[in-house]
């Protein structure tokens, strides 16, 4: 039995697909459009995920949509009762989306895919319940949901159990930790739905010097329960987040353009300080509810890795579970999932341990590729040479694009599509960003080590759990390895690391290993495939043209070693294409 | 591999679709204001021809067509626009303004927007057992 799930026109759209309840494919529409965040219907992943499974729509069962369009529609139509007449722009500029896409989704599923079976509308947090749960190793397990906003509840509280999902408490819109977390992005100069990541990465730089002004602003009860104070917001009628009261607190929203400034990184440390707050009491609260030693989350708030690594020393739980793609993209696995284990009564058979489950290319397709477009490349003559010439690189400070086997899904670069670099460096920070990243300085980048390694240089919880295989955890660094490893060392000595089991990924996990040999530290720097503002790599094609834009020095695509030098600059030129 | 040799020659391209789609608008605007719909119906064998014209040139996958009707596009979006604001507006006033107005007045909230200060801000969500059938809802 296949089931498709679908989620679309909010942001990051994707599509996943489902055989026998187990996830085949999986994939969000960014990378194949090209644009970061597409929220059009996921057409290409969709056309992608039947393709990989050697189907067509006539083989799908049912069709899965991770909303109830039509409550959402009404929770928007009460904004505008409610802030009559203040709303009018936002009323202006949001209606013909809903008219001409978001209400007619049924028919779009069946015009566009030519389907004719059921399609069955999820409410958005228990797709989110379900993304997390349902493919978790736990049998039963508290479920917390924290984004955004869903049709009207913003956070949920429930628990799981075999295959079913109760959500019991909620907090609805317009009370809302991830828009809270997202009216500081906006405040702070970056882009909402986006950049929360940032915001999150320049907390330990500053001083929760305005945690009491943001106690005014969120009332969080013993029981974790909270409340927003509305008139520091105007996101629920107008386009923009902060309202005027926001910024006679705060100051005026920073020109993305401007310098961050410590009054800015103290803002963020403050709102980071806040939020785990409230996110500790509202677990703390869910314990005692439930009696569970598992937690399992999900939601854009799930994101929130600093949070994540505290939770297993602040709160009861013993276990945790994040899926990599914890964020609106994940809904469409929930949605799958929620058809074919709890609305079919189907066992659970399947946990989401592995986020290489996007597009792969064969040899032959790769090699095809480097030939018509005369690329000039090495071949190696096994994975032997090629862990130990790209390891070799990598410690003579070259940076190395990786592009090997099925794409990552969810938002983290995880060995599949990622840049590989030097992290004894002490500049290697400055060398990735002058070369290709082009981000602000403030980002660290990122460690990756083997799961068996990873105590010796991270204070990590034990027994490590599953989602820092997905880069969901940032845990300290301990204190004497720092000096070793400082290009990925944050200024609070903590690491966003990635854990790498061999089995997972034993040609990544290789090159680990080797570096480790050379190097006598076995961690890599791993930061996405991509330049600023684009999605992350997907195709030969995309990693060509993203190693000849940029001053990545070697790409090592399938058995095949491309040198840039020895190939001819296009005209590409990636800082003119860097955005937020 | 990835040089656009061209691309100036297709933007001003684009530039006269868009020039095209604005004097055509101005053709038939004025030929309505000044002969009414009849301007319709004794040209309509005109307006047919360059109405099937226009749809078989934007059917053939040639760069330039395609970046002429780039910019006629662009156009007819302006033109959308405008259509939707002066319906919409319409529509909020007397769709939205008319239920909110009396609502406020009898202090009738849509929204929990003011402070209050319970014991928990949890909501206690109804369960039970829900149907299949409850899920081919978009409600």
């Amino acid at each position: 039995m296949y089931v498709l799930g679908i989620s679309c026109y909010y942001h990051d759209a994707s599509a996943a697909l489902l055989k026998d309840g187990k996830i085949i494919a999986a994939a969000e529409e960014e990378r194949f459009t090209r644009k970061k965040h597409d929220i059009s219907f996921p057409i290409n992943a969709i056309k992608w995920c039947l393709k990989h499974a050697g189907v067509t729509i006539r083989d799908v069962q049912y069709i899965g949509f991770y909303e109830k369009p039509i409550l959402k529609f009404e929770r928007l139509m009460c904004q505008h009762l409610e802030m009559f007449p203040r709303s009018f722009r936002v009323f202006i500029k949001s209606t013909p989306a809903w008219i001409n896409e978001k209400l007619r989704i049924q028919s779009t599923i069946k015009n566009k895919l030519k389907y004719k079976g059921p399609i069955l509308f999820i409410n958005h947090h228990l797709a989110h319940a379900a993304s997390s749960f349902l493919v978790s190793p736990f049998k039963e397990s508290a479920i917390l949901t924290v984004d955004g906003v869903g049709e009207w509840e913003t956070t949920t509280l429930g628990h799981g159990n075999e295959n079913k999902i109760e959500l019991k408490k909620t907090i609805d819109f317009p009370h809302s930790l991830g828009l809270l977390y997202s009216t500081v992005t906006a405040h702070l100069g970056f882009t909402v739905n986006n950049s929360e990541y940032k915001v999150m990465g320049l907390a330990p730089y500053g001083k929760p010097t305005y945690y009491d002004k943001f106690k005014k602003i969120i009332d969080i009860k013993d029981d974790g329960s909270y409340q927003l104070d509305m008139s520091y917001f105007v996101y629920h009628y107008k386009t923009r987040m902060p309202s005027k009261k926001f910024l006679k607190e705060f100051g005026p929203v920073r020109n993305p353009k401007d310098e961050v400034t410590q009054h800015h990184k103290d803002i963020a440390a403050s709102l980071q300080k806040i939020t785990e707050e409230a996110i500790f009491k509202m677990l703390n609260y869910l314990h005692k509810q439930t009696k569970s030693k598992n937690i399992c989350l999900a939601g854009g708030v799930a994101l929130n890795s600093v949070a994540n690594g505290k939770i297993l020393r602040s709160t009861p739980f013993k276990n945790i579970y994040i899926q990599p793609a914890a964020g609106d993209a994940g809904t469409s696995i929930g949605v799958a999932h929620y058809i074919y284990n709890t609305l079919l009564k189907n066992k659970r058979s399947f946990v989401l341990e592995s986020a290489y489950l996007g597009p792969e290319f064969s040899h032959a397709e790769i090699k095809e590729f480097l030939n018509k477009n005369s690329i000039n490349y090495k071949e190696f003559r096994d994975n032997k040479e090629l862990i130990s010439t790209t390891s070799k690189l990598i410690f003579d400070n070259n940076v190395v694009g990786w592009f090997q086997g099925r794409m990552e899904w969810g938002p983290r670069a995880l060995g599949s599509r990622s840049i590989l670099s030097n992290p004894c460096n002490p500049k290697m920070q400055d060398i990735l960003n002058l070369k290709v990243k082009h981000r602000e300085k403030f980002r660290p980048f990122a460690p990756v080590v083997a799961v068996e390694d990873a105590n010796d240089y991270f204070e990590c919880d034990k027994p490590i759990p599953l989602p820092t295989d997905f880069m969901l955890m940032v845990y300290p660094i301990k204190k004497q390895k720092q000096k070793l490893i400082p290009a990925v060392t944050h200024v609070d000595g903590s690491g966003r690391l990635q854990t790498l089991r061999k089995e997972k990924n034993p040609l990544y996990w290789g090159v680990i290993k080797e570096f480790g040999k050379l190097s006598g530290v076995p961690i890599l720097i791993n930061t996405s495939f991509n330049i600023r503002g684009e999605p992350i790599v997907c195709t030969p094609y995309d990693a060509y043209k993203c190693m000849m834009g940029t001053g990545i020095d070697y790409l090592v695509i399938d058995k095949f070693l491309i040198k840039r030098e020895d190939n001819k600059r296009d005209m590409w030129d990636s800082e003119k294409y860097a955005t937020d | 591999m990835f040089e656009d040799k061209h691309k100036k020659l297709y933007k001003l391209i684009q530039s006269i679709g868009f020039i095209t789609g604005l004097g055509l608008f101005f053709i038939i605007l004025y030929g309505i204001i000044t002969s009414g719909l009849h301007f319709i119906i004794k040209n309509y064998i005109l307006i047919g021809v360059v109405v099937i014209v226009f749809i078989v040139l934007s059917l053939l996958k040639i760069r330039v067509l395609t970046s002429f009707f780039d910019g006629f596009k662009r156009f007819t979006k302006i033109i959308n626009y405008v259509v939707n604001f002066v319906l919409l507006s319409v529509a909020y006033v007397i769709g939205i303004g008319i239920i909110s107005v009396p609502s406020k007045i009898v202090k009738k909230h849509f929204l929990n927007t003011n402070k209050n200060s319970a014991d928990t801000y949890y909501i206690n969500k109804k369960l039970g057992e829900e149907s299949l059938e409850r899920y081919y809802n978009q409600f």
